[in-house]
């Protein structure tokens, strides 16, 4: 269950890091339109992955340690 | 402009004045209690001393400047921050481990202890202060800004800057971490909600809200929506800035790698390893994190809106202030957009003049030097060693002419260079000590040599070149030392691994 979770966390980490940079920013970010929920499109795919950051973390606590001490 | 937004200002600092004062009288005499806390800060003021210590004075002045310049070369800092934090999950927890088991309050006494040197503690010292008194500069070139402003030029930025860090100098003098906890709680509060307000009052004030904003700048200057952003800009002979041309990826991309790792290597930062009660506080620190990221939202749309304002300011980190005075806007929003900036600038600045001056002395004078002084003798001398930061880091901030964000990122070469080292210590058995030492010394030097000797090549952030030197010497030294070195460090990963320990 916990190698799982490690995997998947481990497979998000590698995602964002890409998402994050060139050259995937290069592709989301290349144009100034359309606007997505009023920000440019560069602007909101970082806010997207600040919630994506949340919950990954979130779930990865919740399925590791259960939301205890206990690792 | 009306006297209310320095009224605003004055009942703020007397505020934090007296948040700051009380609870020394609740920590030990010890050096322990005023450095680590006694190792009992709760969850409130652990998730405000870390998200207010990370946002800072750059963040209120540094990043909307980058965004009216620069455009959305201003994301790299939201970019950063969604992975940087991420480390301390896994390291905090192993690192408060050792600590409570130790007696460790810093990050150089947590190496020095797992490899036995002195030598490791002293290098680690030297680099946290190097790059400390910069940002600490920082914080006091936006304090000094802001009164300067919302004064209309009668305090100096000199004095005003003197002011704020005298009220700082007090409160953490008398009550070391836990003054500075308390009063970046209530300085948190206050600058989160003031970023909200202001940041989406403005925008609509000017361009009739966020969305119409963009819409209005996409129309007239595309190119500061399209990533990466824009080059850094130049001011032309009237003393009006001009904007740079197209951003270059290979910067930007590395900027972000070499934040990320940097993050959380912050000594202030990941000293509250030791500070926390226990794991489960460090684990929801780092998880509710983002809702600190979220607030830099408003300050990016701050810079925006002044994108087409008719009146630029003639320097990118001067551009909130000078909207803000010129917009006529009521008194009390822009007292509390400026008491919002000194919070986060002071909410930085006295939790690193109080690690500066504790690493100064736990690992600088007892730890490599083998100085032996009794625990209150030696909260006197990081006591006396903070009056030497702050003096230093005033020096420098009022010699230093150039931009807040520039100075942030020369600091940021340096400290990265700990984060192989971090992790060494923390999850690998075959470190040995002069691995360690061997990659942080050629990576300090290396990233050194770029920031004052060489330029670096493609625009690359210095940092980055110095852990491509770091971490092969690091492999490579202990693999060839391992024999001659047999570690020590066994029972030190043991307890880094047990929970509970």
């Amino acid at each position: 269950m916990h190698r799982r979770a490690h995997c998947l966390f481990a497979l998000y980490v590698l995602c964002a890091l890409a998402a994050l940079v060139w050259p995937v920013l290069s592709w989301v970010g290349a144009a100034e339109a359309p606007l997505i929920i009023g920000l440019p499109p560069v602007v909101a795919w970082h806010v997207l992955w600040i919630f994506i950051g949340f919950g990954a973390l979130f779930l990865y606590d919740r399925a590791v340690h259960r939301g205890g001490d206990d690792a | 402009m009306s006297s209310l937004p320095l009224a605003i200002c004055v009942l703020y600092l007397v505020a934090c004045l007296i948040i700051g004062i009380l609870p020394g009288s609740k920590a030990s005499d010890s050096a322990e209690g005023y450095v680590a806390g006694d190792r009992n800060l709760g969850p409130l003021v652990m998730y405000f001393i870390t998200g207010a210590t990370l946002f800072s004075a750059f963040a209120f002045l540094g990043m909307p400047g980058w965004a009216y310049s620069k455009g959305v070369a201003a994301c790299y800092v939201l970019g950063y921050g969604i992975l940087g934090f991420l480390p301390f999950y896994f390291l905090g927890p192993r690192a408060a481990r050792v600590g409570r088991t130790y007696g460790l309050v810093t990050q150089a006494e947590m190496v020095a202890r797992r490899f036995d040197s002195r030598a490791l503690a002293g290098l680690m010292a030297i680099v946290s202060v190097y790059a400390l008194v910069p940002y600490v500069a920082i914080q006091m070139q936006g304090a000094g800004y802001v009164l300067n402003v919302v004064s209309e030029g009668y305090i100096s930025r000199d004095v005003g800057a003197a002011i704020v860090y005298g009220v700082v100098l007090v409160y953490v003098l008398r009550s070391g971490v836990l003054g500075v906890g308390w009063t970046n709680t209530f300085q948190g509060i206050l600058m989160m909600s003031m970023a909200w307000v202001i940041g989406l009052y403005v925008p609509w004030k000017l361009h009739g809200g966020v969305s119409e904003m963009f819409t209005a700048i996409g129309e007239s200057k595309p190119e500061l929506l399209r990533a990466p952003g824009l080059l850094s800009p130049s001011t032309d002979e009237g003393g009006v800035l001009v904007r740079g041309g197209p951003g270059s990826w290979v910067t930007y991309t590395s900027q972000v790698v070499v934040s990320i790792i940097g993050f959380t290597c912050w000594p202030q930062l990941f000293m509250r390893a030791f500070n926390a009660k226990d794991e489960r506080t460090l684990r929801r620190t780092v998880i509710l994190y983002p809702t600190f990221q979220l607030f830099l939202l408003p300050l990016l749309f701050l810079g925006f809106s002044a994108v087409l304002y008719a009146l630029p300011p003639g320097q990118s980190d001067q551009v909130v202030p000078h909207m803000l005075t010129q917009m006529d806007l009521p008194g009390i929003v822009v007292g509390l957009f400026i008491a919002g900036a000194l919070a986060a600038s002071m909410s930085s600045g006295d939790a690193i003049i109080h690690t500066a001056a504790s690493v100064f002395v736990r690992d600088g004078m007892v730890a490599c030097m083998g100085a032996k002084p009794g625990p209150r003798q030696e909260r006197t001398w990081i006591r006396r060693v903070i009056l030497l930061v702050v003096v230093s880091a005033y020096g420098l901030a009022v010699s230093y002419k150039g931009s807040l964000v520039g100075l942030l990122l020369y600091a940021y070469g340096p400290i990265a260079q700990f984060g192989p080292v971090l992790v060494a210590t923390l999850y690998w058995r075959g470190a040995t000590r002069s691995g360690v030492l061997a990659g942080l010394l050629a990576g300090s030097a290396t990233s050194l040599a770029f920031v004052t000797v060489w330029t670096t090549p493609f625009g690359l952030h210095a940092g980055l070149l110095g852990l491509v030197v770091n971490v092969p010497a690091l492999l490579i030294v202990s693999r060839l030392t391992r024999q001659a070195e047999e570690t020590e460090g066994e029972a030190f990963l043991a307890c880094a691994q047990t929970p509970g320990a």
